[in-house]
């Protein structure tokens, strides 16, 4: 991963004697002068991210551009909801940072705040192919790039292929009917599965807007403003979730995100939707750790059942917020350059083996998949993303609904009894509602 | 053990039953509930990962002990430096906020200026404010000194739950001291702040002491100015920066997590054991009086 | 009171000769009150009474974290107040607090009375029950995290390997049972500081009085009953004050255990603050939220204050 810094240097020459066409706003090579930026400061937040290499090619790249730039680069990393905290007090002081990676509504949310690089955007479409759909309503606010998308890490269902085969079931269910019915079999053999209804910021999305839109539910409508929760969809949905629940292995309602994982690692769910994490932790320790081993062998990843209203996913989707508060406006730029980069960018996903893709449609015909044919899945996902927020755009009222849980709740509010799933989606519709009139001024 | 009885007067059937009843049975109850826990922590600590998540071991034994979640935490992570860290900062503010509010309460406890019902009523009410409410508006006041992001901010902005409740403490416990022996002194031709410095502060060493510890642990486990006034992983103190390092995305790391409880704590409470007998001694020295 | 020996003491008069200003100022009763408390009410007017008339100021806009916002007024009270959410919180926070401040009063005065005791390793015992207070919290809180975890808790491992229960509880899945459990383990941390500070209250009644009540015929219970509690209730109450506090405006436990799940059912109002202004970012909501809890507090804090100037008139 480290590579000598001479070679480094000489291959991006290389680079860029043989990039013909490559654009005025070069993103083939860091070009700057020596002394341009020169003293000044950049602080990146960043977060910690799973596959190890991730990170360090991120302090890599963070190096040379510093001994390239002379700026002074500090990356300092947060976990999960501290990095959110840190960011919304950067926001909020105008202090402390350039550069940090946040979620696609910190787009919306923090739009006022956060600088213009539309034309950083458009220039790294052009030279990967064009951004997909997920990627430009996640970052343009007002039709402007008010940030970078850095890539969504596709949730799959993680599935134990011996528990499947063991209850009668040999493939992983296509339609939500097929899901119902391999989760009673998988139950009866006291192998159940699992799906996240507690407060967790990463699981907790992944396992119920799927559901939703499977069944035709959605949130807004298409202006962003009126609410559309309370729809035969939406109660399908919260139906459907009711039933399975049953199924479910108990203490679902209470999973913040490590716990899916656990209780799959631990061989006490036969399936969970999660990102690649489990797959990548087990594959690791497998030489040394039977235990994981069996594991590894035994799972995989499929897709998610196709509904009345088709198929859908809902991701995280990381990006570069770029503070408009920040006093090193080129610095700030030179860093995203030197981030989707040629040179950088394919290597930096390809060694994520799809933990995070870039939502860039040239990614498809390039080099960047993990060869393990149980991860090539995640290929397929990055497809078929949407965003909270549907049938509109992602708003602040969506992302406060996100923040709140409210959709989580809702389902498991249903699921536990203590709302009859009529009473649940009128709950939610009201605490939406309550959202929005209070947003309606901003 | 109990003051010999005069004849006549109540005595226990059975010593060794009562005993068994009114002492070990209850002890043992708070050692489960209080350091069953850590009992717990510690065997985590020492269990390699493969024990760790294998869900039909069992939790209360570690079959093959490691050492290597401690050595992880040590080499891999920045632990050593958020102890210092955290140490600096929870001493520095305990040493200002015990010089700060000792001698106010000292002055809200003895002498009578005006305005002295107000103030003391004033500082007591601060006591109140709940961090969430403060907490942004004191970052914006922080960053518009420019410090916004160090860890010497927390040195300035722990002082402020501190010294009220340090105020607080001390002015009832100098109440409780009878200020004769300070009027003594003062006839002696002492001035009233070598009265205080010179009379009352040794003889209020207990609760001044008390006041310490208290402080110490409430800056030892502050968390949301810890996050948000200090960015630099160098300058992190342990609640921060173990979230950080023992987690990754949603891993968390139990093993090392569980070393690092134990070493952020037992250390702790061997120092604090040799004050807990010293302070409880005439920490309310007046109380009886009444 | 007693005699003052001039002995050894300087010359009088070459001192009251050499009075200079400085001693004026820190020999009046005035001066030097105010000399003393100024360092105190400067550090709180600047870093607590701004910001808080700051934080006010916030309540009363729509204020977001990218956004100035406008004045409002009491919208957002108003809001809050129709929120089934916030209503929820408040009942949470109260149960939460009664509930962990009863724990803490009965487990903090029986183990004060434990260690006074004499009893062989009473030096170690004591260091050991103060751990839960000392551990940080996020790492205590981590550690029952792990304890109450619905796939590995070895709360439940015990229960069922004992054979008391067939299958554990749902610590944290259930809500009213995870509302309990959050409260349980913020009792944990607090019941060290009761009791250490009982116990202080405790070894100041000296023990003449124990012994006269012993010759007079009194048992154990009578003995607690109307010697100890009496003499220990100041102390008694000031750390019951003190801990009312602390557990009503805590957020580390319910943070770190349960986010305020499930559907709500452990937040407080100080993870509802924080989760409304920091992740929401809505500063304004936030704000209220927390000015809601001063009222609460208040109360406390005047009851508490009045009690202390009556026992000083003395």
């Amino acid at each position: 991963m480290t590579q000598d810094r001479s070679q480094a240097h000489v291959s991006r020459r290389k680079l860029l004697a043989g990039a013909a066409a490559a654009p005025a706003l070069s993103l083939a090579t860091p070009s700057i002068a020596q002394g341009t930026l020169k003293g000044t400061k950049l602080t990146i937040l960043a977060g910690q991210w799973y596959v190890p290499q991730t990170n360090t090619m991120l302090d890599q790249l963070a190096a040379d551009l510093a001994r390239d730039s002379g700026m002074e680069i500090r990356v300092e990393r947060f976990a999960g909801d501290e990095l959110m905290t840190k960011t919304a007090s950067v926001i909020g002081t105008g202090r402390g940072a350039d550069l940090a990676v946040g979620v696609e509504f910190d787009t919306y949310v923090y739009a006022a705040k956060l600088n213009d690089v539309t034309d950083l955007a458009d220039e790294v479409g052009k030279n990967y192919g064009g951004w997909m759909d997920a990627a430009k309503a996640a970052s343009m606010v007002g039709g402007r790039w008010k940030s970078l998308p850095i890539g969504q890490a596709p949730a799959a269902w993680n599935w134990r292929t011996d528990m499947f085969r063991a209850a009668g079931v040999d493939k992983f269910p296509d339609t939500f009917a097929g899901l119902l019915d391999a989760a009673k079999k998988l139950h009866a053999k006291g192998t159940p599965i699992g799906m996240t209804l507690g407060h967790a910021s990463g699981d907790g999305r992944s396992t119920n807007y799927p559901v939703l839109w499977a069944f035709g539910g959605k949130e807004f409508e298409a202006d962003g403003r009126t609410v559309a929760i309370n729809s035969p969809g939406t109660l399908a949905a919260v139906e459907w979730y009711k039933e399975i629940y049953q199924y479910f292995i108990p203490g679902t309602t209470a999973w913040l995100d490590p716990d899916n994982n656990q209780a799959f690692l631990a061989s006490k769910v036969s399936a969970t939707v999660n990102v690649n994490t489990i797959y990548l932790a087990s594959r690791a320790a497998a030489a040394t750790d039977a235990a994981r081993k069996n594991i590894v062998d035994n799972m995989d990843h499929a897709n998610w059942p196709s509904g009345p209203a088709g198929r859908f996913a809902n991701y995280n989707i990381n990006v570069w917020l770029p503070f408009a508060s920040s006093p090193n406006k080129a610095g700030q730029r030179e860093f995203l350059k030197a981030w989707y980069s040629r040179t950088f960018l394919p290597k930096w996903t390809k060694v994520g083996q799809s933990y995070f893709i870039p939502q860039l449609a040239g990614f498809d015909s390039e080099d960047v998949w993990p060869e393990d044919p149980k991860l090539k899945i995640f290929r397929d996902l990055n497809k078929i993303n949407r965003l909270p927020g549907y049938g509109g755009p992602p708003t602040p009222v969506a992302a406060e609904a996100v923040n709140k849980y409210i959709l989580v709740d809702m389902f498991a509010k249903a699921c536990t009894g203590q709302l009859t799933p009529r009473d649940a989606v009128a709950w939610a519709e009201k605490e939406y509602q309550q959202i929005a009139r209070r947003r309606s001024r901003t | 053990m109990s003051a010999p009885l005069a004849p006549g007067a109540y005595r226990s059937h059975n010593p060794r039953l009562e005993r068994a009843l009114f002492v070990w049975a209850p002890l043992a109850f708070f050692l489960i509930f209080l350091v069953g826990p850590f009992y717990w922590m510690l065997i985590t600590a020492l269990k390699p990962d493969s024990e760790l998540y294998d869900g039909s071991k069992s939790p209360l034994y570690v079959a093959a002990p490691t050492l290597d979640h401690f050595i992880y935490l040590f080499e891999k992570t920045d632990f050593v430096t958020w102890v210092a860290n955290t140490m600096m900062v929870a001493t520095l503010s305990t040493a200002i906020a015990l010089i700060m509010g000792v001698p106010a309460g000292y002055a809200l406890a003895r002498l009578r200026f005006r305005g002295s019902e107000f103030v003391g009523t004033a500082i007591f009410v601060t006591y109140l404010v709940p961090t969430t409410l403060l907490f942004i508006p004191m970052v914006e006041v922080m960053a518009s000194i420019g410090m916004d992001d160090t860890i010497w901010a927390l040195v300035i902005v722990y002082p402020t739950f501190l010294v009220p409740f340090v105020t607080w403490l001390m002015s009832g416990y100098f109440r409780t001291i009878p200020s004769d022996l300070e009027d003594c002194a003062r006839i002696d031709g002492l001035t009233r702040l070598g009265a205080m410095l010179r009379i009352a502060l040794p003889l209020a060493r207990p609760g001044i002491l008390s006041a310490g510890i208290f402080s110490f642990t409430l800056s030892w486990n502050e968390f949301i100015y810890a996050l948000t006034l200090v960015t630099a992983s160098a300058e992190r103190t342990i609640p921060v920066g173990v979230i950080v390092q023992l987690t990754r995305a949603d891993f968390y790391f139990w093993g090392p997590l569980m070393a690092g409880a134990l070493l952020g704590s037992v250390p702790v409470a061997l120092v604090y054991s040799f004050f807990v007998d010293q302070y409880a001694s005439g920490l309310t020295a007046g109380a009886v009086k009444g | 009171m007693g005699s003052s020996t001039t002995a050894g003491a300087p010359n009088r008069s070459t001192r009251t000769v050499r009075r200079s200003r400085l001693s004026d100022l820190v020999d009046s009763e005035r001066s030097l009150g105010y000399l003393l408390v100024a360092p105190v009410v400067l550090l709180l007017l600047v870093l607590v009474a701004y910001p808080f008339f700051v934080a006010i100021g916030y309540a009363l806009s729509d204020r977001t974290l990218a956004d100035p916002g406008v004045f409002v007024g009491l919208e957002n009270f108003v809001l809050l107040w129709e929120s089934s959410i916030y209503r929820q919180t408040v009942r949470n926070t109260f149960i939460f607090t009664a509930g962990s401040v009863a724990i803490r009063l009965v487990l903090g005065v029986g183990l004060a009375l434990l260690l006074n005791e004499s009893f062989r390793f009473r030096r170690a015992v004591r260091a050991a029950i103060l751990l839960p207070w000392i551990v940080p919290t996020v790492l205590g809180t981590m550690a029952w995290l792990w304890m109450f975890n619905p796939n590995f808790s070895v709360l439940n491992y015990i229960l069922v390997q004992s054979g008391l229960m067939e299958h554990g509880f749902n610590w944290l899945t259930d809500p009213d049972l995870a509302l309990f459990s959050v409260l349980l383990v913020n009792a944990w941390r607090g019941v060290p500081f009761m009791a250490i500070t009982v116990l202080a209250g405790l070894q100041a009644i000296p023990h003449d009085l124990y012994d006269a009540s012993a010759i007079d015929g009194a048992g154990k219970f009578q003995r607690f009953r109307y010697v100890t509690l009496p003499l220990v209730m100041p102390v008694l109450l000031t750390a019951l004050v003190l801990s009312i506090i602390w557990t009503f405006s805590d957020f580390g436990i319910v943070y770190g255990l349960t986010k305020g799940g499930p559907m709500n059912a452990t937040h407080v109002l100080a993870t509802l603050s924080y989760q409304t202004g920091l992740a929401s970012g809505n500063i304004g909501e936030g704000a209220a939220i927390s000015l809601t809890m001063l009222p609460v507090l208040l109360v406390l804090i005047i009851w508490q204050l009045r009690r202390i100037r009556r026992s000083t008139v003395a």
